[in-house]
């Protein structure tokens, strides 16, 4: 297998919890992210999926380094990129870009699609004047939008084509990984899907890595070709795409897979579902022993004090559970 | 026993840019006990027939045609009159439990609110129907519930006050927009099944209002497809799975990225929804229709009309062979791109 | 909600500290450094010989290094005079004679009077002045603002807002004039000018001097406050909550003031703290143009005769009104909103 592009170790993330009545000390960090270890091929597509509040956001903050790290480290093609400052950081992140979920917010509604798109550019100093145009039309076109439509505002747009311009603006400076932060859950369906379609087209013309979270395992089914879940800071389960769709062997997986609804009236009526009770507790003050225990539909009395670590197998296939799901 | 009929409705609001119809002549009727879901994207006018019902639109938009909830029309009711039906005949739940609840106000203050605008009791009675009825809706210790903010609690209980707050006096009409689109998956699956188990206890008819053809398939009886302010295709939930009939119908199912197999491209309906100021002349699904004919373009747009024996109904030009043909195509999930 | 009160005093405690700092240090070595301004020489009368000079500079401890007369400065300030100052400043008076001479905020050079007893003479008119104009403004702004955007582009809406462009665009001194020649001269509505002290048995005098420069502030204030509550009352209007309390069946007008109103009030009790602070450090051109011997106007009397214990003394003493303003704002605001008590 070829060398990773970028390869996350130990990835720990937190906030800090403070105390005192004029000078704030710090008593403790809520652990958003506790170790996660992440590895990204060139040209693959690693998914992670969870529910609000299990730190994917973060993660993928602090991959891009929007977040400083507390421990762990980051390599992006062999070289540690955790703490680096300045020029390398620069360099670090005309590599590795980002899309955001909201195409409403991110853009900013009073400057034109073609300078929001050309904004990294010239933030780089990345060619002449004439040059970011030609690329800011280059991406417009790439993402299927007219270049024409350089000197409109984003209000001009749907919210599909405002995806694309955050596409395109991701684009113009022709990273290597794109982390894609919910691209397509504010979107109607039938846009979602066309939206899922440029990505994979993108990818194989421009041999993109993607790093793709999402809180809906379907959504990215099409994209990943590895999917981790995370729960409260933690990954659960990993493996490839199929495998955890069609093998999900950690329960909360199961109960994400089973929460879905399904769009055949026959089958909604009649299968098992895992409904999980309750809501994810609060990382200030995560549950003992398995993180997962106090909502898990098979949690044993075990459970309750160790602390299962994600053993992953030969074939790829990882779960951290004392009793997975057979 | 029809609860809710709703014939030839039409709801356009003015705006600066000329006059905007949202709900274009929309007609349909939901039985007591039963939930009808309406299937639409933003802009296909599913939140303005909701408003419409509730009377809840704001004032530059004007609602003609038919409301009727069992003998009482409610278009052209007076203000007053429509107030006293809100909240106690019909009743609404909304998309953001995370903004429709009052910040600054307790929990106990809306709920006991919500009953005391309706039935003359007295603040304990109606202290009292709001513990019962978080309770009724799975909230752990709704006495000391009724003294939290909102803020104190997650999206998911949060939907759960909602919900307890519409039931409170027992309306016949609960519409329901977009109930569980904010949540996390594993809590839109908690209040899906509150909501299918509260169907059988309450016996209202519900309209479920959702972009998520999946949630309409796990509670829905009945379904309605909207796309730009009409409806395209009515149909019994099991009919319309089976036997989809409107090729936009086919479009949404295709897209569904649970459907697809690995391997193969998502299916996308092209273009984007038309603007309701200059809708196109004819079929306003045309322009992004794969089998479109000459005639969609040009011949007045098509009325619902009844297909099969299924009870669907569909407002397409197409000839029955080739929906019938290529419906059965989608419902296999046998499309390519 | 204990904690937050602490937290919020203590740092308005440190608020005031830094501004007694910036205060001794442009007031002291800043001006005597600039002008040439000595402050002994303008306590020590007219041409003073430099012998005087000398004198007065032991007698108000000038003759210290400046860091020992900012820690003598705040020591007064918190503790009041020490002893040892009264004895030298007013020798063999009793205790209330020197009272009027000397107090927290020192002497003023141009009066043989403390800062404190002229702060303490001039704050009651600044104080009714700001009561009655902000009582008038919250009273005229407030329904004007939630009526105009219960029905926005109506027509009282409309004329709400030229009444809003008036308010804003004429100054308060032309108004002001204005209302002294109509009112006062010529229908004799009110006096002309002046200020009787309030009294519990005949409040009318103590009102009549004060209604027409009421009136006079609160309209440029109440033209603000009619913009800030439309556009809050809007945008509170249009959140989802008022939504569903209007599906609850909610009639309108409870709607608007159980449901919108409360909301829509935090940024303007924000607002209303900071200006009402403002106001009581004193209203300079209305004191002015209405003849109010008020706090602005005995800043204005100050600077002009290099009164410098007095100026310094009433910003100090505006700094912690304002202060203190801040404080109440937020414990008003947490009352309001339960989310912000949590901080």
């Amino acid at each position: 297998m070829s060398e990773p592009i970028l390869k996350a170790t130990g990835i720990t993330i937190g906030f800090p919890v403070t105390r005192g009545i004029i000078l704030q000390r710090e008593v403790a960090r809520v652990q958003a992210v506790a170790g996660v270890d992440l590895t990204l091929h060139a040209g693959e597509t690693l998914a992670v999926v969870g529910e609000s509040g299990c730190g994917k956001t973060t993660l993928a903050r602090g991959l891009v380094r929007l977040r400083d790290v507390d421990a762990g480290t980051i390599e992006f093609m062999g070289e540690d990129i955790t703490r680096k400052r300045g020029r390398g950081l620069s360099a670090f992140r005309r590599q590795v870009t980002m899309i955001f979920q909201d195409p409403i917010a991110s853009l900013d509604p009073r400057m034109r699609i073609g300078q929001s798109v050309q904004e990294p550019l010239d933030i780089h100093g990345i060619g002449t004047p004439g040059d970011r145009k030609r690329r800011v039309q280059e991406a417009l076109e790439r993402v299927g939008l007219n270049p024409e439509h350089y000197n409109r505002f984003p209000h001009a747009f749907s919210g599909g084509q405002r995806q694309r311009i955050g596409i395109a603006r991701a684009l113009v400076l022709e990273p290597r990984v794109i982390v894609c932060d919910e691209p397509v859950s504010a979107l109607d369906v039938s846009v979602q899907a066309q939206i899922v379609n440029l990505l994979e087209d993108l990818q194989r013309d421009l041999g993109l890595s993607y790093i793709v979270i999402a809180h809906d395992l379907d959504v990215v089914r099409r994209l990943a070709d590895r999917v981790q879940v995370m729960y409260l800071g933690r990954v659960v389960e990993e493996g490839g795409g199929e495998q955890v769709y069609t093998q999900a062997r950690h329960p909360y997986t199961g109960a994400l897979l089973s929460a879905r609804p399904i769009a055949d009236p026959k089958v909604a009526r009649t299968r098992q579902r895992i409904v999980l009770q309750g809501d994810v507790p609060s990382p200030i003050n995560p549950p003992s022993g398995c993180r997962f225990h106090p909502r898990c539909p098979v949690a044993q009395a075990s459970c309750t004090t160790d602390d299962p670590r994600l053993v992953v197998g030969a074939d790829g296939h990882g779960w951290a559970c004392a009793y997975p799901l057979s | 026993m029809t609860l809710l009929t709703v014939d030839n409705l039409r709801t356009t609001f003015r705006t600066d840019d000329g006059p905007v119809c949202a709900v274009d002549g929309v007609s349909l009727t939901v039985g007591a006990g039963k939930v009808l879901g309406i299937v639409g994207e933003s802009g296909s006018g599913k939140s303005a027939l909701s408003l419409s019902i509730m009377g809840l639109l704001p004032e530059s938009a004007t609602v003609e045609g038919s409301i009727r909830l069992g003998e009482q029309e409610l278009v052209g009711l007076s203000k007053h009159d429509l107030r006293a039906l809100r909240g106690s005949e019909v009743a609404m739940i909304f998309q953001d439990p995370m903004t429709c609840l009052n910040p600054v106000l307790t929990i106990g203050w809306q709920l006991v609110e919500a009953v005391r605008l309706h039935q003359q009791v007295s603040r304990r009675e109606a202290r009292k129907l709001a513990i019962d009825g978080l309770a009724a809706v799975g909230i752990p210790s709704p006495e000391d519930r009724l003294r939290t903010y909102p803020h104190e609690l997650s999206g998911g209980m949060r939907q759960r006050v909602m919900i307890a707050m519409a039931l409170l006096n027992r309306p016949r009409l609960l519409i329901a927009d977009e109930p569980t689109t904010a949540l996390d998956v594993t809590t839109q699956a908690q209040i899906l099944e509150l909501m299918r188990d509260l169907r059988r206890e309450v016996d209202a008819a519900i309209v479920l209002i959702t972009h998520d053809l999946g949630v309409v398939a796990e509670v829905c009886d009945e379904v309605a497809v909207m796309y730009a302010g009409r409806i395209v295709e009515r149909a019994p939930v099991d009919e319309l799975f089976a036997q989809p009939q409107h090729p936009y119908t086919w479009g949404l199912l295709a897209s569904l990225p649970g459907r697809s197999r690995t391997g193969q491209r998502l299916h996308q309906i092209p273009g984007a929804p038309p603007s309701l100021l200059s809708p196109p002349p004819g079929c306003r699904f045309a322009p992004r229709c794969a089998l479109v004919l000459d005639a969609c373009r040009t011949d007045p747009a098509p009325s619902l009309a009844p297909v099969g024996a299924g009870g669907s109904q569909v407002a397409c030009l197409l000839d029955q062979s080739t929906r019938d043909r290529e419906g059965a195509r989608y419902a296999a999930g046998e499309e390519s791109a | 909600m204990i904690r937050f009160l602490i937290r919020r005093i203590l740092g308005g405690a440190f608020v005031v500290l830094v501004v007694t700092l910036a205060v001794f240090v442009l007031f002291g070595p800043v001006l005597t450094w600039k002008s040439n301004i000595t402050p002994a020489r303008l306590y020590a009368g007219k041409s003073p010989t430099a012998k005087d000079i000398e004198q007065v500079k032991t007698l108000l401890g000038l003759d210290q290094p400046y860091y020992v007369q900012y820690a003598y400065g705040l020591r007064r300030l918190v503790l009041g005079p020490s002893q040892d100052e009264r004895d030298r400043v007013c020798p063999g008076s009793t205790a209330e004679e020197c009272d009027q001479l000397l107090g927290r905020f020192g002497s003023s050079f141009a009066k043989q009077r403390s800062v404190d007893s002229l702060i303490a003479a001039r704050f009651p008119v600044t104080l009714s002045l700001a009561i009655v104009s902000a009582l008038i403004w919250l009273l005229i702004s407030i329904p004007i603002g939630v009526l105009s955007a219960i029905r926005p582009r109506s027509l009282g809406d409309r004329m709400a807002t030229v009444f809003v462009l008036i308010g804003q665009s004429l100054p308060v001194y032309y108004i002001g004039l204005l209302a002294i020649y109509f009112l006062s001269y010529r229908l004799g509505l009110f006096p002309l000018s002046g200020y009787e002290s309030f009294a519990i048995t005949n409040p009318w005098p103590w009102l009549s001097h004060l209604l027409l420069p009421a009136l006079v502030l609160a309209l440029a204030f109440a033209a603000l406050y009619v913009r800030i509550t439309r556009s809050q009352m809007l945008d509170t209007l249009s959140e989802d909550y008022v939504r569903t309390a209007r599906a609850k069946g909610a009639s309108e007008p409870r709607v608007v003031v159980r449901h919108a109103l409360r909301n829509a009030m935090l940024p303007i009790v924000t607002m209303f703290g900071l200006d009402l602070g403002l106001l009581l450090g004193g209203a300079i051109l209305i004191e002015v143009t209405f003849g109010l011997q008020g706090l602005g106007a005995l800043a204005v009397e100050a600077a002009k005769r290099l009164d410098v214990p007095t100026t310094a003394g009433i910003v100090l003493f505006s700094a912690i009104l304002i202060v203190a303003a801040n404080i109440v704002v937020d414990l008003v605001c947490a009352s309001l909103d339960p989310r912000i008590r949590l901080e």
